[in-house]
């Protein structure tokens, strides 16, 4: 579903900011994708989602290059970026309608979607309102309902936790746990590793650009036994 | 298909989020009217009345059409040197491009979609002048035929009114359509280079040369002279018009269509404008996606300025300064619009000099100078408190001091710094950037003018104090009511109302200042020595009062300020 293949991506002359990874998401998987500050998360997403191209690789979605078909690929993704920063002068309503007709969504389903979502993270109240008046955690969940607005095979979420509270969290890893179980995809980055351990059916830890370990959570831990999780991840990612 | 749709749905994206928040206080009202009736008007009948006068003057040598033309290619230039850095900024660097281009959306409607929105959000203000041109024309028809207004309105075809009002909306598209190609093709060229301060040095020597050229254009303005203007441009051997009928080509078209009531060249005219912009989206479709790769892979080449020396110990005003020039340096938005857009100053002053000072009006007035002329000395330190006024406001570096900051608006209050000390910190960021630009206009005036040291120094004294006037007012405008919820820089400096209203209101400062001082002048009747005196009197005392007064409320502003 999701599928990245030798990515490697070079900030400038120089920085290399992810070296040759490869890694695949399949259909009715979760994979969160974790590593230190700095690793290339946000780098590889931008890549799977069409904002950077790669220097060298090529990602796939949906069976789709998203540099040579930029559109159908785009079309069977979501994306949540890790800043909820954008077109703040806009009310919620008017954002998630907008991109809702970007993807041609017809009215009975935006109806029913934005209905769903608004009532699952409690914005009803706040749809109308601009959202440079929104808090931060109130801008994360409307991003995340216009983005789910189109109910797209791939989910792709670039610290989609960050600022929520616990009840949004745990209405976004239903979302997240109900999405996979209908056959979709859904990759995730997270500095939190419990939500990892607890969500991902696989886990990515990314270096300096370049995996360090793909595979379960539980295969992780018989390798280094009596190691908490957190030591296993400092252990992994220093040096 | 669904193409076109989508530039649209993301156009009208683009100009909801750009809605300007008025505040609501009274205030605000005023000043509003104020920039209408005492600018918007001011500006929109003179131009009028100079098409008006125009074409009445060259329909006696019957080439009536030339005065509305002379005056659409004066306007085109403006706005392609204007909407240039606009409109590449707008394509490449606006900080919604990461977001817009996750969408199912073709990256050249994507590009058609911030191409309109730009070119409507730079014209806007060039529209209601266009109309008024166009109707001083036609008044000026009116008159030729001596007949009312009314039966006017019977005789001109049909073929006029449509050239008319298509052009109205046209004449700016073709320059912002230049400027995007220029755009897109600049980026082309530059996909190579990855360092980000390479990209920047390129794209602002390229910006920079562009400039001069279109300056160098200019030059056949300063060469005209009441006598022979009529005589030159009648004849269409006016060089400017020359220039321009070959680089914005089309407008003859149009002046063909409205004077010469010439289908033909209006259909001309029409048809161009889709060609060049078929063009442009042509241009887009090879090459913009891969313009936005490359703008997304710009690294740093110094990407470790500083971390390795240890900081040296600063105290509180320098370390606040530091951090205001920083911040305005670089980042590109305020480098541009706030720092380099000074250097205008002396460019223009330069310009003007270089290419007239040997004929034309500006010769003789240089000549009345050198033999000291009470009245040239007189324009010329009204002239330069005048720039001084007006090039304070115009970088906005006051008037955005606090909305700069933006989300991080708090930083102000939690910092462990006196506020008066942040204040003098961001006042000095401005004169710093300011006052270089005008000490370097003013030594270019000095040495074509052959202006003697003593008056230099007096000179700069007066600029100074006008700076500090503007300067003090554009902080108390922003302090009231600083506009920080902008996403990203280039809409912290076009949304913000306080940059708009400082700007009118250092308008109607300078305008006042220059009157009043004209009038008195005549009235007073003192020697110029004297008289100069009272000026510098009046003028540093306003500007110490103002500084004192405004230093008050800005603090108070500061206190109150709604970080939330
Ligand atoms: N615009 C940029 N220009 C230059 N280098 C960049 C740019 N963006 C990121 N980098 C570099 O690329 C590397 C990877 O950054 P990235 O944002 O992908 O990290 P991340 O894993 O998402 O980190 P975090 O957990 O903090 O979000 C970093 O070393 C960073 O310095
Ligand atoms: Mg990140």
């Amino acid at each position: 579903m999701i599928r990245a293949e030798n990515l490697t991506f070079v900030y400038g002359k120089q920085k290399k900011a992810v070296d040759a990874l490869s890694f695949a998401v399949q259909p009715g998987e979760i994979v969160g994708f974790a590593g230190p500050n700095g690793a290339g998360k946000t780098t590889v997403i931008k890549m799977l989602t069409g904002i950077l191209k790669p220097a060298q690789g090529r990602v796939l979605i949906h069976g789709h290059d998203i540099v040579r078909e930029p559109l159908v690929a785009k079309r069977a993704f979501a994306y949540v970026a890790d800043d909820p920063d954008v077109l703040l002068q806009l009310s919620g309503a008017e954002y998630i309608h907008y991109v809702a007709d970007i993807y041609g969504v017809s009215e009975k389903d935006r109806a029913d979607r934005v209905q769903a979502l608004t009532e699952r993270f409690g914005m009803a109240d706040a749809l109308g309102m601009p959202m440079r008046e929104y808090s931060h955690g109130m801008r994360q969940k409307t991003m995340i309902i216009a983005a789910l607005i189109h109910n797209p095979p791939a989910w792709i979420l670039d610290e989609p936790m960050t600022g929520l509270d616990p009840a949004a969290a745990y209405e976004l890893k239903q979302l997240m746990k109900e999405h996979a179980a209908n056959g979709n995809a859904v990759l995730f980055s997270t500095h939190v590793l419990e939500v990892a351990e607890k969500l991902c059916d696989r886990i990515l830890i990314l270096h300096h650009g370049q995996s360090v370990y793909q595979g379960t959570m539980e295969q992780l831990k018989t390798q280094h036994p009596q190691k908490s999780l957190e030591e296993i991840f400092i252990g992994l990612t220093s040096g | 298909m669904g193409g076109v749709g989508n530039s649209w749905l993301i156009f009208k994206m683009l100009q909801k989020n750009a809605r300007v928040r008025m505040p609501a206080k009274p205030i605000y009202c005023v000043l509003a009217v104020l920039v209408f009736g005492g600018i918007m008007l001011p500006c929109c009948v003179t131009v009028g009345v100079m098409s008006y006068v125009m074409t009445q003057a060259l329909a006696e040598v019957g080439s009536r059409g030339n005065g509305i033309l002379y005056e659409m290619q004066i306007l085109s230039v403006f706005s392609m040197v204007f909407g240039m850095l606009v409109v590449f900024n707008m394509l490449y660097f606006s900080s919604d491009r990461e977001h817009l281009v996750t969408f199912p959306v073709q990256a050249h409607h994507l590009m058609t979609a911030k191409f309109l929105f730009a070119y409507l959000m730079e014209s806007a203000m060039e529209f209601p002048v266009l109309l008024a041109a166009l109707i001083g024309y036609f008044a000026a028809l009116a008159e030729g035929a001596s007949c009312g207004a009314g039966a006017l309105l019977g005789q001109v075809s049909p073929v006029s009114w449509v050239a008319a009002l298509c052009g109205i909306f046209l004449v700016p598209l073709v320059p912002m359509l230049y400027c995007g190609m220029f755009s897109v093709v600049l980026m082309a060229c530059l996909k190579r280079v990855r360092s980000a301060q390479t990209f920047y040095r390129i794209s602002g020597v390229c910006m920079l040369g562009f400039a001069a050229l279109f300056l160098y254009s200019l030059r056949g303005m300063g060469q005209i002279n009441i006598e022979n203007y009529v005589e030159a441009l009648g004849s269409g051997q006016d060089l400017f018009l020359r220039t321009m009928n070959v680089i914005f080509f089309p407008v003859p078209w149009f002046t063909a269509a409205l004077d010469e009531v010439k289908a033909g060249y209006l259909l001309l005219y029409l048809g161009m404008h889709v060609a060049l912009f078929l063009l442009f989206v042509l241009l887009g479709k090879q090459w913009y996606q891969q313009g936005l790769y490359t703008v997304g892979a710009l690294g740093n080449a110094a990407a470790t300025r500083g971390a390795r020396r240890p900081g040296r110990r600063h105290s509180l005003f320098v370390a606040c300064l530091l951090r205001e020039l920083r911040v305005l340096l670089r980042t590109r938005a305020f480098a541009g619009n706030c720092v380099y857009v000074n250097l205008i100053w002396p460019a223009g002053t330069f310009a003007l000099f270089y290419f007239t000072s040997d004929h034309g009006n500006l010769a003789s007035f240089v000549g009345m100078y050198r033999i000291g002329k009470e009245r040239a000395e007189l324009a010329v330190m009204l002239a330069l408190l005048f720039a001084a006024f007006i090039a304070t406001a115009m970088n906005s570096l006051s008037s955005t001091a606090f909305s700069r900051e933006g989300k991080q608006i708090g930083l102000l209050k939690y910092i462990p710094v006196p506020y008066m000390t942040q204040l003098r910190a961001k006042a000095c960021a401005s004169a710093i950037f300011t006052m270089p630009a005008l000490l370097a206009m003013e030594g270019i005036a000095a040495y074509y003018l052959g202006m003697s040291l003593s008056k230099i120094v007096f000179y700069a004294a007066l600029m100074l104090a006008a700076h500090m006037i503007a300067s003090a007012v554009g902080m108390l405008m922003d302090s009231g009511m600083p506009y920080v919820t902008w996403d990203d820089e280039y809409s912290a400096l076009r949304g913000n109302v306080s940059t708009f209203f400082n700007m009118a209101v250092m308008m109607f400062a300078a305008g006042a200042v220059i009157g009043l001082s004209l009038l008195l002048y005549e009235a007073l009747k003192w020697p110029l020595p004297a008289y100069s005196l009272l000026v510098f009197v009046v003028l540093w005392g306003t500007a110490v009062g103002t500084v004192l007064l405004t230093d008050v409320r800005i603090l108070e502003n500061m206190e109150d300020l709604d970080c939330g």
